[in-house]
């Protein structure tokens, strides 16, 4: 009996049965056909765009459920019994691990200078490792505030500029308002929590000396661990899940009046509530004391080591990324804001995206300039979702009163590394 | 015994049997309600049982029907052939002597003991080199394995089987397949019924492995079909009748066979615990 | 009986299941926890099946979430297994005693809950644990009382409740076909020692089923250690209960949502030889005590 993850993964290759689940790459003379999976709204209204605008290539679309619904754990079993999708959709974090799994194909060889001069090099480097390109993004969400103008207004707070501001303004809205809290410290939030460590220039993960270095409780991440930990302790902000109904009721009943969040969370804001129309306003994140901010969110989409059309697949992926007609058609199912990797898409996306809900605040500049100011060097890890959760589950603890913040991140790290130790790899531990 | 000490013991029996009875009661109950009236602890309230049940029927273009029908696939016909099975090996360990018979048999005792979740990831990997994940088969063969079934097999055909019938039908010149087939078989009857009974709830009860083998919805026992819509229920609360609903039918064929098989129950229970 | 071909062809079947569905997949959790499929340096790089040997071992016993996982449900077995036991056994003391009315209807009522499916037990008790949907917790919040149980403290005995729930009748009846089975003449002996009805389950009844009792505890305690159902299905309400909860759970979540072979077949090695050590032990100790 002779088991390995890759031994598995070929089998799937020569298996009749995977044969069978992929039915006629190129019929005689017919155009190439390959598969989608994405969870992403508007997806089939883009495969249906990119199907009639050429006849060599047919993208057969399936829609899955995100990643944390499902989504990755099909993928996974996919790639396991060797028939993943040509194209798959991979949120940043999960980049990595896909990577290093080897379900995400290295495509660097795919990826013409003519793309890497139509997208952000700083998305780019998100999903590059070892100098090797493994997915090519879609989108890049700086996180930004989304504000209550009317409340601010009504009452006389300032947008703040820097965190000390942010706890200043959190304290004056607990104070005049014992039912409301300035913000949410998502207890399921450990993305956000990763932005705002990015943005205060932690490096959780490093991979510049050839060996995985982990430090998720690097001093900037103790800095805002601490900092958040104290607006908790002081009961200056909600600490309950932020997917949750609750926290629906928190925004939907005005209880909440600030949101930190990614840029496309503008237009998901916009379609959950629509009756807040003309109440919000986005304005750049607080800083530390440099112009900097992290994203929070975003896709890429992988060529998977199943595909047996990878240049096809590249070229839909291509098309889906830096196309404006691929943007135009997405738009179609519904608004979205989501900020494109290809500087060339911005105009478009701004064009489409009603003003009104905002105001008619130009939000696509706002995301312009806080996209320039993404923090370079930040490094997803191997194994993010399971990092995460265990964060998250030090989270929730804290947020009932047991443990810190701080002892959520040193749990998330000692809950890594056997991890990647098992895997393998090449380890460090940083300071904890 | 004194007044008073009768009362207490049937007083503590009777909070007992409430304690077991009273979520079954709620379950009951609760199949009754539409959302509302769940939400709002109405007890008698916002009866609509069939429009629940009609929902049930409906819900993801009628999952739950399909759902049912692999339940009882899986927990009847595997049922049965677990019972065979097992009661041939218990037979035969009883009425054979070979060398190491007895070390044989603490095999099959020693694998009582290892937890499946210790088998799930290599029986996965198995099923996935031999193209069976995600298939009938991945839930349906692993789950005729009962070497507690042998075990009970080898005191019933102590128990029911006396060695002087065997021995008449050996002389009678029947061979030795016939003779079980013929003679033995029919008097290990009720052992058979009751291990059916018991494989047939396990299979039922089957949790872990189809979550680990099935991707394929309509593959679903009701089992994990439940445990997905509860997940589903956590954030669309039109889900918790139909849940509520579809538990009530799980759990009904189950209460049903125990009532009308009680004395196959008790047969296993106690020849597995006395002895 | 002699013919050699008949025994074996009446346990071929269940042999070749015992082979293919237990032996083989035992030995591949072994061989898996001591091969990987490795990743050097950053790990994009092509891997290499290699003999890692104690590897995985070392990071899943270095792995603060494992054991966590292990001391949980070692607290859940001290708290369950008693209460199982003591609960069980004193239910079928009392309708042994003679006074008890109803006797058939109550046992019936206190089995009802083994017909359950654990999933679907665990369902209804999640239900009855959920603040809106619960009775239960209306009644304690008329009486100005907030109650949680799915709270930090309280998500471990909420699934000890469940699965007493679920086994107190089943094991019950074991108790009580056993007390039913001791001789009368033992019990009339006693009642002219002068023996009170207390006094005579305890010293003379309770004595005489300890077989019964070894074996409802060790497959109380099998049964125990390989916690999955309910702690998964509770995760799906309350932030409480880790991916990582229990032995079984963190298996499943290295196998399959961390995609780490080597950790979870190391991490069923362990789980496998800690229930074994635990058994053996409790046998041991069990037949120490009675010699």
């Amino acid at each position: 009996m002779r088991l390995s993850r890759r031994t598995l993964l070929a089998a799937g290759l020569t298996a009749p049965l995977a044969a069978c689940s992929t039915p006629q790459r190129r019929g005689a003379g017919g155009p190439v056909e390959i598969t989608f999976w994405s969870a992403l709204r508007g997806s089939q209204q883009v495969v249906d765009a990119f199907n009639s605008s050429q006849n060599r290539i047919r993208v057969v679309f399936q829609q899955i459920p995100s990643g944390g619904q499902g989504g990755y754990a099909k993928l996974s079993n996919a790639a396991r019994a060797g028939n993943a999708p040509d194209v798959a959709t991979i949120e940043y974090p999960q980049v990595p691990g896909y990577a290093i799994d080897g379900v995400a194909r290295d495509i660097t060889d795919l990826v013409t200078d003519r793309v890497k001069q139509k997208i952000l090099p700083q998305a780019l480097k998100l999903t590059t490792f070892d100098d090797r390109v493994f997915s090519v993004p879609l989108d890049v969400e700086p996180m930004v505030l989304h504000y209550r103008e009317d409340l601010f207004r009504a009452n006389g707070f300032e947008v703040p500029g820097t965190w000390d501001e942010f706890a200043d303004l959190a304290r004056a809205v607990r104070a005049k308002f014992p039912d409301k809290r300035l913000t949410i410290f998502p207890t399921d939030g450990a993305m956000q929590f990763a932005c705002y460590a990015w943005q205060a220039g932690a490096q959780w993960f490093d991979t510049s000396g050839g060996r995985w270095r982990v430090s998720l409780a690097d001093e900037p991440t103790r800095k805002v661990a601490a900092y958040w930990q104290r607006l908790i302790d002081e009961d200056l902000v909600f600490r309950n899940a932020g997917d949750s109904k609750q926290h629906d009721a928190q925004i939907g009943q005005d209880r909440v009046i600030v949101r930190l969040s990614g840029a496309w969370d503008a237009g998901a804001q916009m379609r959950a509530r629509p009756a807040q129309k003309g109440r919000w306003r986005i304005a750049p994140m607080p800083i530390w004391d440099e112009q900097v901010v992290g994203t929070h969110g975003g896709s890429t989409f992988a060529v998977t080591k199943d595909s047996l059309q990878p240049e096809a697949a590249m070229e839909f992926i291509e098309w889906q990324c830096t196309h404006p007609d691929a943007l135009t058609a997405r738009l179609k199912s519904g608004t979205s804001s989501q900020y494109p990797v290809a500087p060339g898409l911005v105009e478009a996306g701004a064009k489409a995206f009603p003003g009104e809900y905002y105001g008619g605040q130009d939000i696509y500049r706002l995301f312009q300039q806080e996209a320039d100011k993404i923090r370079d060097g930040w490094v997803w890890g191997p194994r993010m979702t399971a990092t995460q959760k265990v964060m998250q589950d030090g989270f929730a603890r804290a947020g009932a009163g047991v443990g810190t913040l701080l002892d959520a991140v040193r749990e998330a790290q000692s809950g890594t590394m056997p991890d990647l130790k098992a895997l393998g790899l090449s380890t460090e531990e940083g300071t904890r | 015994m004194t007044l008073l000490g009768r009362t207490t013991v049937n007083v503590v029996i009777g909070v007992s049997v409430l304690y077991t009875l009273l979520p079954v009661m709620w379950l009951v109950l609760a199949a009754t309600k539409n959302v509302d009236a769940l939400f709002n602890s109405d007890l008698f309230g916002g009866f609509s049982f069939v429009e629940n049940v009609k929902n049930l029927f409906a819900m993801d273009k009628g999952l739950y029907p399909r759902w049912y029908a692999n339940s009882l696939l899986y927990a009847v016909i595997g049922a049965a052939v677990s019972a065979f099975v097992s009661i041939a090996c218990g037979y035969a360990f009883d009425k054979y002597a070979f060398r190491h018979k007895e070390k044989l048999f603490g095999l099959v005792l020693a694998a009582v003991m290892v937890p499946q979740t210790v088998l799930a990831l290599p029986l996965y990997l198995m099923a996935s080199e031999a193209g069976l994940v995600n298939t009938f088969w991945a839930v349906f063969i692993p789950a005729l394995f009962n070497p507690f079934g042998v075990y009970l097999g080898r005191i019933f055909a102590q128990g029911y089987v006396p060695d002087e019938v065997l021995e008449a039908a050996r002389i009678d010149g029947a061979g030795d397949l016939a003779t079980y087939f013929k003679v033995a078989f029919r008097m290990l009857g009720t052992g058979v019924v009751t291990l059916f009974l018991f494989q047939l709830t396990t299979i039922w009860n089957n949790f872990f492995l189809p979550m680990v083998m099935l991707s394929d919805q309509l593959l679903y026992p009701v089992s994990l079909g439940l445990y997905q819509w509860n997940s589903s229920a956590t954030v669309s609360p039109e889900y918790y009748p139909v849940v509520i609903m579809g538990s009530l039918f799980a759990v009904l064929p189950l209460i049903v066979a125990f009532m009308l098989l009680q004395r196959f129950w008790k047969a296993g229970l106690t020849a597995g615990a006395v002895k | 009986m002699k013919n050699k071909l008949a025994c074996a062809l009446l346990m071929a079947p269940f042999f070749l299941l015992l082979v293919t569905v237990f032996l083989v997949p035992t030995g591949t959790a072994v061989w898996l926890s001591f091969f990987a499929a490795d990743q050097p340096g950053l790990g994009f790089g092509p891997e290499s099946t290699v003999f890692v040997g104690l590897r995985s071992y070392g990071a899943v016993l270095s792995d603060p979430t494992f054991l966590t996982s292990l001391l949980t449900v070692l607290l859940y077995c001290l708290i369950y297994i008693p209460l199982m036991v003591v609960g069980a056994l004193g239910l079928a003391l009392l309708l042994d005693s003679g006074v008890a009315k109803l006797r058939g209807w109550m046992q019936m009522g206190l089995y009802l809950p083994h017909a359950v499916p654990g999933i679907i037990a665990a369902l209804i008790w999640l239900y009855l644990y959920t603040p809106g949907l619960s009775p239960i917790i209306d009644l304690f919040a008329k009486a100005d009382v907030e109650i949680s149980f799915l709270g930090v403290n309280t998500v471990l005995p909420s699934i000890v409740n469940i699965a007493l729930w679920s086994n107190l009748g089943y094991n019950m009846v074991i108790f009580y076909a056993a007390l039913q089975a001791v001789p009368r003449e033992v019990l009339e002996a006693s009642v002219v020692d002068g023996a009170g009805p207390v006094k005579q389950a305890l010293r003379i009844k309770t004595p005489l089923v300890r077989g019964a009792i070894v074996t409802v505890g060790i497959f109380t305690l099998i049964w125990a250690l390989q916690l999955f159902t309910e702690p998964v299905l509770l995760s799906q309400s309350t932030p409480m209960i880790s991916a990582r909860f229990s032995p079984s759970m963190y298996i499943y979540d290295a196998a399959f949502t961390r995609n780490n072979y080597g950790l979870a077949a190391a991490a069923s090695v362990i789980l496998l030889a800690f229930t074994v050590a635990l058994s053996y032990g409790v046998t041991r100790w069990t037949n120490r005590k009675a010699a």
